[in-house]
């Protein structure tokens, strides 16, 4: 048992499916805003940075649309987390079920669809650039990707559902957080000192790591990758503790 | 299954104000047997959900309380049954059926025999959010019913619905649930008590204000309305 039980697993993989056709249906461009959206925030950043104040760097799309991606991985499943148990209160009060799998189900949606955004990237850049061997380490980065992903979601939900203020506070973080990730700069060119303050955001790294691989065809910092693995994973069975440990106050507050 | 001293509180805490705190219950001690019909009557308020939620281990007990099961499988109906309006109604069975731990397969199975029981049709594939509240009704009941649980918790559920269908579930409700199979029903309706239940208790603020046989506990319950009118 992987967290939660398989059968929640199986439930969660089928739920994130119907979320993403829900999602779609709703839209008039239904699934096409999947790539649509990443699409019109790296328009964004390229008519900032590129009319505005000349980057001068090569194949500038390129370089935003992989810290884009990465980034709206992370900041869209850790947004919708914020609203994960509450938005769940109908089941909730009627199924006794592990609260975790709420926050799973939001990361398992916002990953199958990264999947296919992912993929459609990946036959661009091998269009432009060429597949090599780096590529092998993909797995490994999208895996340490997925693992803070997951334990961010679970934090935030756990936390936005004790103190429902703390969601405000989550956006404004995600903010900051994006202007502190390198999606539109490459941290490498900052000062020393303003880079090793960069480097704790884990995201900076993350997208520095996808970058590595794409452009410059070289392995990521593995030994990172790794690390963040273990950490993650370590933090979320702390995480799966603390939603048992809670469980009842965490009922309560989604009921009342 | 046994509930012993059951209280919940609701609370929330602000840091301007005064915390607020709701006692749902308050030292609710009950047995339902196998095989019994228990009705709960009581008017808005006075914990009848949340009665039902403890004894479907959705809501634990304060301290102090006890719920013990005793091995008994429940299934809690109610016309927010957690079901996604955005859905279709196929797709809702067969995820009510895979949190009830089944597979997609076993799942999908039970799509055609809810659809026949709630005489849904073509409405079946159509989202749930388009739905009346008495085709919302059918499907909920149809879907519970259909898990086959020891005890099935019933929330108002007969409150929508059409004369033929209320005939019909009841019908299917009393074949089904013979014998072993226990059913705690909570309803403003004095005549769906009267037909459906051999055991009631009147739930008032939160505690047990009479409990027994059917008819003396209506009367106790309508005596009470009635002078608060």
């Amino acid at each position: 048992m992987v967290l939660i039980e398989k059968h929640l697993w199986r439930y969660a993989l089928y739920r994130a499916y119907l979320n993403l056709v829900g999602e779609a249906s709703k839209y008039y461009l239904g699934w096409l805003w999947w790539f649509l959206e990443p699409i019109a925030m790296t328009g964004v950043f390229f008519v900032v940075f590129t009319y505005l104040r000349s980057s001068g760097m090569e194949h500038f799309t390129y370089f935003l649309i992989i810290g884009v991606t990465s980034w709206l991985w992370f900041a869209n499943s850790v947004a919708n987390s914020t609203a994960a148990l509450a938005s769940a209160k109908g089941i909730i009060s009627q199924i006794r079920l592990p609260k975790l799998l709420f926050p799973i189900i939001v990361v398992t949606a916002a990953g199958l669809k990264q999947g296919f955004v992912f993929a459609i990237l990946l036959i661009f850049l091998g269009a432009t650039f060429g597949a090599n061997a780096a590529w092998l380490a993909l797995p490994l980065v999208a895996a340490a990707q997925l693992a803070l992903i997951l334990a961010a979601a679970a934090t935030v939900a756990l936390a936005c559902c004790w103190l429902r203020d703390l969601r405000f506070i989550v956006n404004s973080g995600l903010t900051l957080m994006m202007f502190c990730s390198g999606v539109f700069f490459d941290i490498n060119a900052l000062p020393p000192t303003l880079e090793e303050w960069m480097r704790l955001n884990p995201m900076a790294v993350m997208i520095e790591q996808y970058r590595t691989i794409f452009l410059h065809g070289a392995l990521p910092d593995l030994a990172w990758c790794a690390t963040v693995l273990a950490g993650c994973g370590i933090w979320l069975y702390a995480l799966r503790w603390a939603y048992q440990r809670l469980d009842v106050e965490l009922t309560r507050k989604v009921i009342a | 299954m046994r509930l012993a001293n059951v209280s919940v509180t609701y609370s929330e805490r602000r840091l301007f104000g005064k915390p607020e705190q709701v006692q749902a219950l308050r030292g609710v001690s009950l047995r339902v047997a196998r095989g019994e019909k228990l009705g709960v009557i009581g008017a808005n308020g006075s914990g009848k959900s949340t009665l039902l939620r403890v004894m479907t281990g959705v809501l634990r007990p304060d301290a102090g309380g006890e719920m013990d099961a005793q091995g008994m499988s429940s299934a809690l109906l109610s016309l927010n049954a957690g079901f996604d309006g955005e859905l279709s109604g196929v797709r809702n069975i067969v995820m009510h059926g895979m949190l009830m731990g089944l597979s997609r397969k076993e799942a999908a199975a039970r799509v055609a025999e809810v659809t026949r029981m709630s005489g849904l049709g073509e409405a079946i594939h159509r989202r749930v959010s388009t739905y009346s509240t008495g085709m919302r009704g059918r499907l909920c009941f149809c879907t519970a019913i259909n898990l086959d649980p020891d005890v099935l918790l019933l929330d108002e559920i007969f409150s929508v619905g059409d004369q033929a269908f209320r005939a019909q579930s009841e019908k299917m409700m009393l074949e089904r649930f013979q014998q072993d199979k226990a059913i705690v029903y909570v309803s403003h309706s004095v005549a769906m008590l009267r037909r459906l239940c051999s055991r009631a208790i009147w739930l008032d603020a939160g505690r047990i204000r009479a409990s027994g046989e059917v008819e003396p506990v209506i009367a106790e319950y309508q005596c009470a309305a009635r002078q608060r009118q």
